[in-house]
């Protein structure tokens, strides 16, 4: 048991997981009010692309040494700033036409980034899968300045954000300023998709900073045990996820995605009793 | 700021982009007084709720909130009004109490990171036992409660504000006659009180006796003045452009339209 937590890369593995679970309680507990969860598939997609654009850049030596994280930061948030600036003049419905649509060209850059890149593929890959086991002290400490400017602001302005989840236009006629709060989720939310990116990879973003939310959403009984519910969610899914893949030798991501999907059924089950 | 005069309504237009929501509406209203705005559906009602909080833009003509022009004073204006939107525009899947509406609001006015004091839950309280919420309601979640205990819940949202002008957009469409007349008449306890208070609704019957002016509206305004005078047939046909009876008994006055809310 010591020799495992004596080992490094296992020691981050876990610290990791801790962290990813408060930004999971935090920023997917907003979405969900929200309503705007697909957002987060959304940029994980295009913070993707942006990562692989960026491994191209290098590559070529158009921009060598170009860092992968920083493509995907910028590609990210650029989604998310569209995203919310059009469906802060547009109407629900079109605003999932735009969401939908940005998903596919940013899906479409990034395998086209990708097939340009052959050999250098693999560090694409890695970010589709993600590895919790692989991750560097660089990642650790960015995934943890990230995660706790992240909780303190939600922490800070949690009402706000509530309220104007709840009531926007009640927000605007009480004076609030809701396009401010709204630009600062998107932009909490683009940077914790894109931390989370080489820890769980693209693929699994959606359900490691979602479904613990959802799942936490079905069973609470007002918004402060979503956000206890979902943090413990989060947590028994990704340590769970990681002690299975030391034991079976398969992916953390992967296994904690399991977890945390079988919870959701098992909340959504006991909201219909 | 003019104390007498709740809202006056200069020469308003407003456009959606190309299309002409309202069409040269004027009209003033004095402190405090209850005032009722009917129109078919698209008339432009809300439109014309919004433009005085200034929540949509007005290309054409003034308007003042006791005696504040709104396009100068926007946040003083929305701290003196207190606004109950259509209920429809309100998501329901978040897990907020009834009681956490209300403080939501209260706390989200005091600023960030305030905790709640005993006095912010005294006056929850008291916003709640003010619109007969039953005490059963309060603890459970928004969307487990009826459309009338909804209502309820959002005009103690509006009201914990201490609002001088109150506005509520169809807080009657689905709730039953007797909750209407529980609603009107606290409303009416809160003119006596110093609150000015506007009203969307579709059917004026149940709460005529309450109402000081109607205002119809069909992108242009129709008319605007005492409810008798206002609901005439020929008044009401040419709003709703359909023909409309009015029986008249006593004071009270009953225009029968086929137009109803579901
Ligand atoms: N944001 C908007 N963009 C474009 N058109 C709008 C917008 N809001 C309202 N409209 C249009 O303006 C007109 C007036 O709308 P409004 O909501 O004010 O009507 P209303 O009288 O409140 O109707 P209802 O009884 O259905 O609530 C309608 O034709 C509507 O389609
Ligand atoms: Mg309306």
């Amino acid at each position: 048991m010591l020799e495992i937590l004596s080992n490094p890369f296992i020691m981050r593995a876990i610290i990791a997981v801790i962290l990813i679970a408060f930004v999971s309680s935090s920023i997917g507990s907003l979405t969900i009010f929200r309503g705007q969860s697909f957002l987060v598939a959304g940029i994980a997609h295009g913070a993707l692309a942006g990562a692989a654009l960026a491994i191209f850049l290098d590559y070529y030596g158009i921009i060598p040494g170009m860092n992968p994280i920083l493509g995907a930061a910028l590609f990210g948030l650029a989604m998310a700033l569209g995203i919310g600036y059009f469906s802060s003049r547009d109407s629900r419905e079109k605003i999932d036409i735009i969401i939908g649509i940005s998903f596919a060209l940013a899906m479409s850059l990034a395998i086209l980034f990708i097939s340009m890149i052959r050999e250098y593929a693999v560090q694409a890959w890695g970010l589709i899968m993600g590895d919790l086991l692989l991750l560097t002290s660089v990642d650790l400490v960015l995934l943890i300045i990230i995660s706790s400017v992240t909780v303190f602001l939600v922490t800070l302005f949690y009402r706000e954000f509530v309220f104007i989840s709840f009531d926007e236009e009640g927000a605007y006629a009480l004076g609030l300023r809701v396009m401010l709060y709204n630009y600062l989720l998107l932009v909490l939310t683009a940077l914790s998709v894109v931390v989370l990116l080489k820890g769980v990879g693209a693929i699994l973003v959606y359900v490691m900073l979602i479904i613990p939310a959802a799942a936490a959403n079905n069973i609470a009984s007002n918004t402060s045990n979503v956000m206890i519910l979902s943090l413990v969610f989060a947590l028994i899914s990704g340590l769970l996820g990681l002690a299975v893949s030391l034991v079976l030798n398969v992916a953390p991501s992967a296994i904690a995605g399991l977890i945390a999907t079988i919870i959701y059924i098992i909340t959504l089950a006991a909201r219909r009793r | 700021m003019n104390e007498k005069l709740a809202v006056m309504v200069n020469n308003l237009h407003v456009k959606y982009n190309d299309y002409l929501a309202l069409e040269n509406v004027s009209f003033s209203v004095p402190h405090p007084s209850i005032t009722v705005i009917m129109g078919p559906n698209g008339a432009g009602k809300t439109t014309l709720v919004k433009s005085i909080l200034h929540l949509v833009d007005f290309y054409k003509g003034d308007i003042f909130v006791f005696g504040l022009n709104v396009r100068e004073h926007e946040k003083k204006i929305r701290n003196l009004i207190g606004y109950v939107p259509q209920r429809e525009k309100v998501t329901e899947h978040i897990p907020l109490r009834a009681r956490d509406v209300v403080l939501l609001a209260k706390m989200v006015k005091t600023g960030p990171l305030s905790i709640p004091t005993k006095r912010d839950m005294l006056e929850v309280k008291d916003a709640l036992e003010k619109v007969l919420l039953p005490k059963s309601a309060w603890n459970k979640r928004f969307n487990e409660l009826s459309g009338g205990q909804k209502q309820k819940v959002l005009i103690a949202r509006a009201i914990v504000l201490k609002p001088k002008l109150l506005i509520l957009d169809e807080p009657f469409s689905g709730v039953d006659t007797v909750s209407q007349r529980e609603i009107m008449s606290f409303l009416s306890s809160l003119k006596k009180k110093g609150i000015s208070i506007i009203i969307v609704a579709h059917d004026i019957n149940p709460i005529v006796e309450h109402v000081d002016y109607v205002l119809l509206l069909n992108k242009k305004m129709i008319a605007f003045g005492k409810p008798r005078s206002v609901l005439t047939e020929e008044n009401l046909s040419r709003a709703y452009g359909i023909k409309v009876h009015v029986i008249v008994r006593g004071e009270a006055c009953y225009a029968i339209i086929g137009d109803r809310h579901a």
